[in-house]
Formats: C-alpha cells, sequence, structure tokens
C-alpha cells in the first residue's frame, strides 16, 4: 500500500496533474477574466505576477517529472519504443516550457514593468499558444503513458 | 561552460574507448598501480563523464532558449553547480537504464563478426556495446541538465522582482 514504488507513482501523476492543470487554468480561465474584468494596466500588473508564479509552479512539476520517472522505468525495468517516444516528447515539453518561461515570459516581464503596450499583447498571445501546445503534447505523454501501463490490458 | 563540456566529452571519449579497448593493459604495462587503479575506476569514469556530458549539454540547450544574458549566466553556473552535485545520482539512475536492452543487439554482433571476422568482430562489438552504454546515459541525462536550468531559472526569476511600481509608471 505504501511502497516506493507507489509512492514515487503518485508524485509522477500528481507533478503532471500540477503542470497541466495550472496551465490550462491559466489559458482557459485567468486569462480570459483578466481580460474581461481589469483596465489594461492593473491587467499587466497581475499578468506579470501570474506568470512568475506559474513559470515556478509549472518548472518544479516538470523537474518532480523528470525525477520520477527515471525512477519509475527503474520500477518497470525495461525500456519501450513507446517509452523513447514519450521521453523525447518529454524534452520537448522542457524545452518549450523553458522557452516559453525563460525567453517569452521574461520579455512579458520585463516590458510590463513601464505598463501596458501593443508589444506586450502580442507576447502574452504567443506565451498562451506555446502554452497551449505544451498542454497537448502532455496529454499526448498521459495517453503513452496510459499505454504503458494499461496497453496489454486495453487490447486484450 | 563551453571548457566543462569539451573536457566532459573529452573525458567520456578516452575512457568509453579505453573501456571498450581494454585500454587498462597499457597503462598496467606503463605503470602497473596506475593501471591498476585505472581498471578499477575507468567504468565509473565512463559513467560519470557520459552523465555530465549529458547534464551539460542539456543546460546549454536550455540556455539558448533564455531570453537575457545576465539570467542566462547566472542560472547556468546555477545549474553546473546543482548538476555537479547531483552527478552520482543521476550517473547511477542513468547506468541502471542504459543497462536495460532496448534492442537485443545481436544482428549488430553478428554482423560485425560477419563483415570483419571473429577476433576483430568480438573487439568491435565490444567497443559499440561500451559507446552504446556511453550514449544511453548521455541521453538520459539531456533532460535532467535542461530541467536543471529550469529549476535555476525559477530561482533567480523569483528573486529578481525588480523594485518598479508599475502603477506610478503607469500614471507617468
Amino acid at each position: 500500500m505504501f511502497s516506493l514504488r507507489l509512492i514515487v507513482l503518485f508524485l509522477h501523476v500528481a507533478a503532471v496533474i500540477v503542470a497541466l492543470g495550472s496551465s490550462l487554468f491559466s489559458t482557459f480561465a485567468l486569462t480570459p477574466i483578466l481580460a474581461e474584468e481589469l483596465d489594461p494596466a492593473a491587467r499587466v500588473r497581475i499578468a506579470r505576477r501570474v506568470i512568475q508564479r506559474l513559470g515556478a509552479i509549472v518548472l518544479t512539476s516538470l523537474a518532480v517529472l523528470v525525477v520520477t520517472g527515471l525512477l519509475n522505468v527503474l520500477f518497470v525495468g525495461g525500456v519501450s519504443t513507446v517509452l523513447l517516444i514519450k521521453l523525447a516528447l518529454v524534452v520537448m515539453v522542457i524545452g518549450l516550457a523553458l522557452y516559453q518561461y525563460g525567453n517569452i515570459g521574461a520579455q512579458i516581464w520585463r516590458l510590463s514593468a513601464s505598463g501596458p503596450s501593443p508589444e506586450i499583447a502580442m507576447l502574452q498571445a504567443r506565451f498562451r499558444k506555446i502554452g497551449l501546445t505544451v498542454g497537448t503534447i502532455v496529454l499526448l505523454i498521459v495517453y503513452l503513458s496510459l499505454g504503458l501501463t494499461r496497453g496489454a490490458d486495453a487490447i486484450r | 561552460m563551453r571548457w566543462t563540456t569539451d573536457l566532459a566529452f573529452f573525458l567520456g571519449i578516452v575512457t568509453t574507448l579505453s573501456y571498450g579497448a581494454g585500454g587498462h593493459i597499457a597503462f598496467r604495462y606503463l605503470n602497473p598501480r596506475f593501471g591498476a587503479w585505472w581498471n578499477a575506476n575507468e567504468f565509473a569514469m565512463v559513467e560519470c563523464s557520459a552523465a555530465a556530458l549529458g547534464m551539460l549539454i542539456g543546460i546549454r540547450l536550455g540556455a539558448r532558449l533564455v531570453d537575457g544574458l545576465s539570467l542566462k549566466k547566472k542560472s547556468s553556473i546555477a545549474a553546473v553547480i546543482a548538476g555537479a552535485l547531483t552527478l552520482p545520482a543521476v550517473a547511477n539512475i542513468g547506468a541502471r537504464v542504459a543497462r536495460y536492452r532496448f534492442t537485443s543487439g545481436a544482428s549488430g554482433k553478428a554482423w560485425l563478426i560477419d563483415r570483419f571476422g571473429y577476433d576483430v568482430g568480438m573487439f568491435l562489438d565490444k567497443l559499440l556495446t561500451a559507446w552504446v552504454y556511453s550514449i544511453k546515459i548521455a541521453l538520459l541525462a539531456v533532460p535532467v541538465g535542461m530541467i536543471l536550468f529550469g529549476l535555476a531559472i525559477v530561482v533567480f526569476m523569483s528573486a529578481s522582482e525588480p523594485q518598479v511600481d508599475t502603477r506610478q509608471a503607469i500614471s507617468k
């Protein structure tokens, strides 16, 4: 019930939920509401704080995901083609998340210090687009994970 | 960064070649004590240099994706230090995962023996196995390096809250 394997798997799944959930919440709930309810100045102020917090949450949960993922491979005791595809997608997700928060997020952070501007709006649109791409790839990774653990049962 | 990557790459090549080709015999011939030490540690050096190379490539890949020279520099240094601290663990886990067979490997061995004869084929097969093992460890360490860089970014971005009041800037 409380084996190391189960705890590692729990942390792995929890990290996916946190990374994906926070990205989806920001894209589909927070950002549209901010656009409707707040004036541009307040929106930029809140957006820059959200980017910082969200970056910390998403990148930290990706770190947990990588560490627990490697431990999970040890527990599974083998490497399949599906797992290799999953690993390649994980590298892609980390790269995109780094670009999203470390590049576009940092640019928004820097530019927004002097108030709203059209450039920030463009960057925010790009930020959302990359966030959606990350979310889609994470969903694909989740599907592949299910294929790895339940695939054989599902086929029967 | 470049210097450390080159060093890890060089060490990786030397130790993998030595392990694959039984280079400890040459060292034993020149200096028996050093040869014995080299033989006892070369496998660990293969694992550690491959993991270090993978992590450094990951950190450098991450740095390429980030905007702002100062943030990039600070995060890279912090990630390299974190990478050095986690190197034994990453090398250990990477090595254990790398031991799993991705393919049977039998066809490669058969082809090498077929092509070069038994003695040379067996030698080349051992060399190839050492290279594949090393490359697998390095590839597994790449995401670890990237995510260490990501964590360093998180720390520095969270710490660098600019002392600018946005409201004042907007009202101006």
